[in-house]
């Protein structure tokens, strides 16, 4: 479920901002990594530079993503000239469960990937248990031979 | 002339150079002088024009040509010739020798790495990835990796083990007997159990 707060300025659907960030990584325009996203997404995903972090998302690389919330960026400096919100999602990428967050600027269109990283919430495919169940399952069904 | 912020346009961007530690396979990290920008109006900090973009292409790209010629030189170790891993993998001949001269691309890293990290699929590829083999054979390195792990683990704790079979019918019973040295007997007492062995 995706919790929409109070915002300034209008509002583009999460789904319509992921896509936007979609089309800025596939064409590297207007579109920037913040610092400490850039170090998760290399120490994390294996993504070393920015162009390889644009690919990886131009290419599908964000699976099943679901948004979060969306709120106004709460450090703009010109919240009024420049109004920024913030779309935050939840992915996966093989069997790592990640979080997204971008910032997205209204008037000039710029995105900034504000947070690549781990998602600390649990992973609702619970793939340990799944494992776990399926070896359970297995062993059952060899009880009933 | 002074850089512009690309997110709030803000003109006093400030410019310093960071360490920063680019992750490597096999654990062999390397740290780099990286550029990175701060803005001060609107707090936000990177690599705002690419400035390390080349610089780490170029540490990955030199990292992926060493790391081709370590494996390559290590297969011998492991008694596997470039003949027969080009073989199994049904590699033209002389391709590693290719790649050890630097001629090696992403994928044939991967490759690589992945026969330095489970030499044993080179078994598995020469029967042409055949399931029940390819199955088969890494249970059996697992269980190398685990008699390996528990012989290291009995050693530093001066015990000894034999197997045990036991077997009715259909049914069969594999385990291990776990028992103090002789070597540890003889020397000294040992505690087990919470019983104390007594030498003799």
């Amino acid at each position: 479920m995706c919790v929409i707060m109070r915002h300034r300025g209008a509002q583009m659907a999460p789904e319509v901002a992921l896509q936007a960030l979609i089309d800025s990584c596939d064409k590297r325009e207007k579109i920037g990594v913040k610092y400490d996203a850039e170090n998760d997404a290399r120490e994390v995903f294996n993504l070393p530079t920015k162009k390889r972090i644009y690919e990886f998302i131009a290419g599908g690389g964000l699976e099943a993503v679901t948004p979060i919330k969306v709120e106004n960026w709460r450090y703009n400096p010109k919240p009024i000239e420049n109004p920024a919100l913030v779309y935050s999602y939840n992915f996966y990428s093989g069997s790592l469960y990640g979080y997204l967050a971008i910032i997205f600027f209204q008037k000039t269109g710029w995105i900034m990937i504000k947070s690549f990283k781990k998602n600390t919430q649990q992973d609702p495919r619970n793939l340990a248990f799944k494992g776990l169940a399926a070896l359970l399952g297995a062993s059952e069904e060899g009880n009933k031979k | 002339m002074n850089k512009t912020c690309p997110v709030c346009g803000g003109v006093d961007l400030t410019k310093e150079t960071r360490e920063q530690v680019i992750p490597l396979e096999f654990g062999r990290d390397i740290t780099i002088e990286a550029t990175v920008y701060a803005c001060p109006d609107c707090g936000m900090e990177g690599d705002f024009f690419g400035d390390n973009e080349h610089k780490i292409e170029s540490v990955l790209e030199e990292a992926q040509k060493k790391f081709a010629a370590m494996i390559i030189d290590g297969l011998s170790e492991q008694n596997i010739s470039m003949a027969y891993f080009e073989r199994a993998m049904s590699l033209p001949v002389r391709t590693l020798a290719r790649w050890k001269r630097g001629e090696v691309t992403a994928s044939a890293s991967a490759l690589l790495k992945t026969v330095k990290t489970y030499p044993w699929i080179l078994e598995v590829a020469e029967k042409r990835f055949e399931h029940t083999f390819a199955v088969e054979r890494m249970i059996k390195a697992a269980m190398d990796e685990m008699g390996t792990a528990l012989q290291g683990y009995l050693h530093r704790n001066g015990l000894e083990a034999s197997p045990v079979v036991v077997s009715s019918g259909n049914t069969g019973f594999v385990g291990m007997a776990v028992r103090p040295s002789t070597k540890e007997i003889i020397t000294k007492p040992i505690t087990f159990n919470k019983e104390t062995v007594k030498t003799s």
